[in-house]
């Protein structure tokens, strides 16, 4: 058996092992118990691995139960994952089928055209057996793959249709209509699927989810599977969740401008000069180095990579512009969708693809059934979903920080911390916070702002400030609203009680948002009065399953990229409660540091008298 | 004294790293160990396949009748999409190669597929693993499973392989299909893996190994060799012989269990044909979800002997509720000609009940065959369109 | 002593925790993954003459350090500006060095050198049930540099094909080594097939279907055939020595038709059929193991007989199979022809 040429090839762990194995094959293939046990070992690794995920794979129905899809749950609460194309015809409601033989029902919550994903939910049970979801990022070429669904609409029984390949490759492109269907960076497997898979999962061989299939290279023998399936890839899909969790339809991102190769580099040969990238300082024939953070290489690859971003994800781009590299941050204009009047023009040569241009469209209509209620691209579908998906992100974050719970009304959580500034420490401070919003801060050391032995607070009423030298005063509420802290405070209060909506007048959750490198859900508050905060809370916790954390939080008033906001980071238990023990104030997309409030304590204590009342008050 | 503590503690601490190391080292080993598993599956295979030869025959026939076999496409409820679309691909007609069978008698029972005769040859022989050759006579059919029985005379002691029961059937598991089609004395074989345990109204398995006239009534076996099923071309929308030939390749193949069929397999050897039951109704598409309304009622039919009439709504058959067409197609696919039926229905507001013989399906001209054409070389959205009419 | 195995144990497992800590959710690399490398490194996609219904894409296999490539082969070669992608997405010109009918293969270079290129081992290196990675570009998934997709199954069968491309029959002659990943797709004929360990098998074929299923054949063309063929050492094969005209001495009851089974109807007295023994009403069901399904098989095989050498004839009389040998004379002016009005 010839081996390949010595040199190119350092065998190593697996693979010497493998060639061990094909070498002794060769001498006598007939297998040994030894190596019969491993082969039925991983043959029942399998088995288990598609047991733990049959539950969660659901065949999607119309209501006609007339064709159909599939669909994979990712959420206990039966959230689950599936094509846009599957959901046209459904509609606002269909059926799910699930591995118990039953059919649930089944609503539309959330639509993404662009990158043909939908949120559906199923109801009916208390608990829904769900899938993880994994990291498309580490998928490669050869892995195994399983995939799932109904193709043909096999399962009488609603059980789905399991087939096992691997990976044919990675961040393919498969073009969609007027900006319709793209299939961008997505997965191509040869794991056999069919009409019917649409909507259902890939799994790697550890049941984590990688993507969701939806196409097929189908030709002359018809539309069956000829070894070519198609798969979005689940990294791409989490950055649209938040939107489509918030009952959105979805809109990508564009630069405005397009880019084409010339002798190896890519160079913009179009841009709009109203598009935010030009007015940061991108010309014509400027070279396009780098997309967050993704070296581009060719027009092509930057064609498919952008199309996996939503409309306003904050983004960085590097271009070479006379010699010089720019790096920039900005957010991505929405692409509009196109509803072509004619057939496609005729197929471009070999290794082209269609410009990313700026084509205007008439407002408002996608082409949807008309069993799906007609929404703007970019809006809210359903509001009432929107406020629940709100109620359920709280009650969530609740959970997680246990603040509310570990603190009820007579204790709170007293924290020492260190100012840093500029890589210094400038200043510490003393701070007590209850889990109904009032608190207190004592500056022990000074910092730019702030004089040792001064102090703020909130009794639940009043704000006051005391300098060091003076006496308390109240501070008027509007002012008072202004300021970071307060805001933050009350943002942090809002969210512990049972019923954060009805402390406001407005809670929104407007959708998707990166902050601290993470995919949020960004949610906006306005109270009574009228002030308006954001705050976002994170998607996905750092093992890649769902978690709510709070990320951030802003003061609405004025242009919201320049004012400062807090950060909440390096969440760590004090008591039974999890509290961010590192807060920084930053500004713009690229989230720069002005101050970092660093806990060196914390712990939770009973509230002293008057802890929170105005100092030196007279008793009333 | 003192000593001697640090040395035991260093020791327990010792053994704290050791066994984090071990269990580190134990979960690497746990994913090289998968890697293995899978890179030694050819042997396994082979082994696998070596061990069902012995059962597995070559069907070689002569000749072929002037014009093809009559189909009977049986009338009836049709769910789901049409796979391939109108222009639908497939095999034009059967090849000229052998086919296989599989021994189910020690004195020469040969079970395989109807699709193995649709050039209406009228000499048909079988060839064993030691190379000889015999006349075979076929005795049975059912067209509901696309099943046949052959019968080699003359002959005893052949070695009739294990077949797996429904317990030992899992999905995920190895499932490797055997078959002689290309010709030769050596067999193709195809390896996937049990895709669903249960399809086509409880009368198939469904494997993603590549399944095609190359193996059509040879069997399906697990990774011990045990017989899985004989492979078939089964389709949902087709009960003619080669409905489901369109399959091949696709990743959806289908076989029926040999194991629990032993009634099956003594019916056909009886020289029975068993067909799919024909009603003689045609439904309504559309369904609100409490029955099954009658769009038409063929004359002749059972259903016309049992007085149901157009616009009549079919509730429940056998005792099983039908709320729709695909319910309706449920309950219809596991009956046969000669099966009795109990139907509920509802007529004009009352509700009735009728007792009748499912009958043979009337006899229909052969639908011309339609050639493969070409089509554009992009992805399509591989969401199933819903059926026409 | 003790603390110095103290710091070699927590050496190791410091090491043991480097070499398994990895984000929670990343799996291990496919065993597959490094062949897959080092195929990818060593295969083209190649662009020429698309006609009709051929499309003009195909892949190709680099099989020198001088720019040697396989390929099938296709109407997409008949054309002066074929062109190859190669692994680091220059885009070069090609031209055809030499084509093989029986192989069906095709063999380029290009004017630059390849220093990575696969060896080709001149004994087969896969069994059947063997796992293989067919490396392809169908549909055209992959565009300018952009790698090849792979598509994996094992070894079917190492078998003699019989084919034909939709109406006519190609002359692919010989073993192919079939396949169950799908490689019948335009794009994918020449792509390098290749073992779990990167060893090159065979090359994709061009697309064909069996006449023996009427369905499209998956198969590489065996590598150690291409060998011979890629060094220019093809064995001529010449007509051979002109051979007189067998005479067997069988006419077949042929009025039921062509494809009819091939009974015997009379047998010329005297004749080699006479001589073994052979009778009317004597079914032929093969001729030297190649089944002879009806009239139309018994003259093709018949007529390719070479007189002088025996020939072994399976016959069905009543329910009996037996072979019979058969010394087969060449036809003179005297013997009565085969062939039936």
């Amino acid at each position: 058996m010839k081996r390949p040429k010595a040199g190119a090839w350092v065998p190593a762990g697996g693979c010497a092992l493998v060639a061990t194995l094909l070498a002794a094959g060769a001498i006598a293939d007939s297998i040994t118990d030894d190596e019969l046990s491993r082969v039925r070992e991983a043959e029942a690794a399998r088995i288990r691995a598609v047991e733990k995920v049959y539950g969660s794979v659901v065949a999607i129905y119309p209501k006609s139960r007339r064709g159909g899809g599939s669909g994979v749950v990712i959420d206990e609460e039966g959230f689950l994952l599936t094509n846009n194309h599957v959901m046209q015809p459904v509609g606002e409601e269909g059926l799910g089928g699930l591995s118990d033989g039953k059919l649930y029902k089944l609503t539309l919550v959330g639509l993404d055209p662009g990158g043909d994903i939908a949120v559906s939910r199923l109801h009916g049970k208390p608990k829904f057996d769900c899938s993880a979801l994994g990291d498309s990022d580490t998928v490669s070429v050869g892995d195994w793959c399983l995939a799932m669904g109904n193709p043909f609409v096999l399962a009488e029984d609603q059980k789905p249709t399991v087939t096992l390949g691997v990976v044919s490759g990675i961040n393919r492109y498969q073009g969609g209509r007027g900006n319709i269907g793209v299939y961008g960076n997505c997965l191509q497997f040869d794991t056999s699927i069919n009409p019917g898979n649409s909507g259902g999962p890939l799994y790697n061989l550890e049941t984590r989810l990688v993507g969701i299939n939806g196409r097929g290279s189908f030709e002359e023998r018809g539309r069956v599977n000829v070894g070519l399936g198609y798969a979005i890839s689940i990294n791409q899909i989490k950055r649209f969740l938040p939107d489509l969790r918030a009952a959105k339809v979805c809109m990508h991102g564009t630069l405005d401008a397009t880019f084409g190769d010339r002798d190896g580099k890519v160079i913009c040969e179009q841009v709009n000069l109203d598009a935010q990238i030009a007015k940061l300082g991108l010309e014509l024939s400027d070279r396009l180095v780098s997309f967050d953070g993704h070296p581009i290489h060719s027009a092509n690859q930057f064609a498919s990579l952008i199309s996996t971003y939503p409309a306003k994800w904050p983004v960085q781009i590097a271009f070479e512009h006379e010699g010089r590299v720019r790096s920039v941050w900005m957010r991505l204009r929405p692409l509009p969708y196109e509803v072509p009047q004619r057939p496609q023009p005729t197929p471009r040569p070999a290794g082209t693809r269609p410009a990313t241009g700026p084509v205007r469209l008439p407002p408002g209509v996608l082409p949807t059934t008309s069993a799906v209620r007609q929404t703007k691209p970019g809006e809210i579908r359903d509001m009432k979903l929107n406020q629940e998906e709100c109620e359920r992100i709280f009650a969530r974050w609740r959970g997680f920080s246990a603040q509310a719970k570990a603190l009820g009304a007579s204790k709170a959580i007293q924290t020492n911390e260190e100012i840093w500034i500029n890589g210094a420490k400038a200043g510490a401070q003393r701070v007590l916070a209850a889990a109904d919003g009032r608190f207190r801060i004592e500056i022990v050391q000074a910092y730019p702002g702030f004089d040792a032995g001064s102090a703020l607070g909130f009794d639940g009423a009043a704000f006051w400030e005391k300098p060091a030298d003076g006496p308390a005063r109240q501070v008027r509420d509007a002012e008072a609203r202004r300021r970071s802290e307060v805001a933050q405070s009350l943002c942090l209060a809002a969210l512990q009680q049972d019923h954060p909506l009805k402390a406001f007048k407005e809670v929104v959750l407007e959708g998707g948002d990166r902050v601290l490198n993470q995919i949020a859900f960004r949610v906006r508050l306005a109270d009574q009065a009228g002030n308006r905060l954001a705050c976002w809370l994170s998607l996905l916790g750092p093992d890649g399953t769902f978690q709510t954390r709070l990320l951030k939080i802003a003061m609405l008033d004025g242009s919201t990229e320049r004012d400062p906001m807090w950060t909440c980071e390096d969440y760590r238990p004090v008591g039974p409660a999890m509290v961010a023990h590192t807060r920084r104030l930053v500004k713009g997309l690229a989230e720069e540091t002005q101050l970092e409030a660093r806990a060196v304590s914390c712990q939770i204590v009973d509230i002293p008298a008057n802890a929170f009342g105005v100092p030196d008050a007279p008793a009333r | 004294m003192q000593r001697q503590q640090r040395l035991r503690r260093v020791g327990t601490a010792h053994q704290c790293v050791i066994a984090a190391a071990l269990a580190l080292c134990a979960l690497r080993s746990a994913a090289l160990a998968q890697d293995e598993g899978m890179l030694l599956a050819p042997k396994a295979f082979r082994a696998a396949v070596e061990r069902i030869l012995p059962s597995v025959v070559i069907i070689e026939t002569y000749g072929s009748s002037a014009t093809p076999v009559a189909e009977r496409p049986a009338p009836g409820p049709r769910p789901g999409p049409r796979p391939g679309g109108r222009r639908g691909g497939g095999i034009s007609k059967p090849g000229e190669g052998p086919t296989t069978g599989l021994i189910v008698s020690a004195d020469g029972l040969i079970l395989t597929s109807t699709y193995n005769f649709l050039r209406g040859q009228p000499i048909i022989t079988v060839v064993l693993r030691d190379g000889s050759q015999h006349v075979a006579k076929l005795l049975g059919r059912d067209e509901t499973r696309k099943l046949c029985v052959l019968k080699v005379e003359g002959v005893k002691d052949l070695p009739v392989p294990k077949t797996a029961g429904p317990q030992e059937l899992k999905v995920g598991q190895w499932a490797i299909s055997v078959g002689y089609g290309y010709g030769g004395h050596e067999p193709a074989i195809s390896s996937g893996i049990i895709s669903a345990t249960r399809r086509m109204s409880g009368r198939a398995v469904q494997t993603d190994a590549n399944l095609s006239p190359a193996n059509y009534g040879g069997p399906l076996i697990d990774i011990e060799g045990r017989v899985l099923g004989i492979c078939v071309p089964l389709s949902p929308q087709s009960r003619e012989t080669a409905g489901g030939t369109e399959w091949y390749d696709s990743g959806i193949g289908f076989a029926v269990p040999v194991h629990g069929a032993e009634g099956l397999i003594k019916r056909m050897a009886s020289g029975e044909t068993i067909r799919p039951g024909w009603l003689g109704i045609r439904p309504a598409t559309e369904s609100k979800g409490e029955g099954v309304t009658i769009e038409e009622v063929q004359p002749n039919s059972p259903a016309a002997g049992a007085g149901l009439k157009k616009g009549d709504i079919i509730v429940a058959i056998n005792g099983q509720a039908v709320a729709d067409t695909a319910a309706l197609a449920d309950v219809m696919n596991k009956l046969a000609a000669g099966d009795s039926l109990t139907l509920v229905y509802k007529q004009g507001g009352e509700e009735k009940t009728a007792t009748l013989t499912l009958a043979e399906p009337p006899a229909t001209p052969v639908p011309p065959v339609r050639p493969a054409t070409t089509r554009a070389a992009t992805s399509r959205p591989v969401a199933s369109r819903p059926a026409r009419g | 002593m003790r603390p110095l195995v103290s710091v070699l144990f927590f050496a190791c497992a410091a090491s043991a925790v480097a070499a398994t800590t990895r984000p929670a959710t990343a799996p291990a690399r496919s065993p597959f993954a490094r062949a897959i490398a080092y195929a990818q490194e060593r295969s083209v996609k190649i662009h020429g003459a698309g006609i009709a219904l051929e499309h003009g894409y195909a892949a190709g296999t680099i099989v020198s350090a001088d720019g040697l490539i396989l390929t099938a082969d296709g109407l997409i070669i008949n054309t002066s500006n074929l062109r190859v992608t190669l692994p680091d997405g220059r885009i070069v010109g090609a031209k055809v060095v030499r084509r093989s009918e029986p192989l069906q293969s095709a063999l380029l270079k290009v004017d630059v050198s390849t220093p990575s290129f696969f060896e080709m081992p001149d004994k087969s290196p896969v069994t059947k049930g063997d796992w293989v990675l067919a490396i392809n570009n169908s549909f055209k998934v992959a565009d300018g540099a952009e790698p090849l997709s792979v598509n994996m199954g094992i070894v079917s069968l190492v078998a003699d094909v019989d084919a034909k491309r939709k109406v006519q029959d190609v002359p692919y002659d010989g073993d192919a080594i079939l396949i169950d990943a799908i490689t019948s797709n335009p794009g994918a004929p020449g792509g390098a097939v290749v073992t779990a360990d990167g060893t090159l098998a065979g090359i994709v074929g061009r697309i064909m279907e069996s006449k023996a299923t009427n369905t499209r054949l998956n198969y590489a063309v065996p590598i150690e055939r291409l060998r011979p063929f890629v060094l220019g050492q093809e064995m001529i094969v010449g007509p051979g020595t002109p051979k007189g005209k067998p005479f067997v001495g069988i006419r077949l009851f042929t009025l039921g038709g062509r494809k009819t089974p091939a009974y015997i109807d009379r047998i010329a007295p005297g004749s080699p059929a006479a001589d073994a023994g052979l009778l009317k009403d004597d079914l032929v069901l093969a001729i030297n193991g190649k089944a002879v399904r009806d009239c139309e098989d018994y003259q093709e095989l018949e007529a390719a007989l070479a007189p002088g050498a025996p020939a072994t004839f399976t016959i069905k009389r009543k329910s009996q199979i037996t072979q019979v040998k058969l010394s087969i004379r060449e036809e003179t002016a005297h013997a009565t022809p085969t062939t039936a009005p």
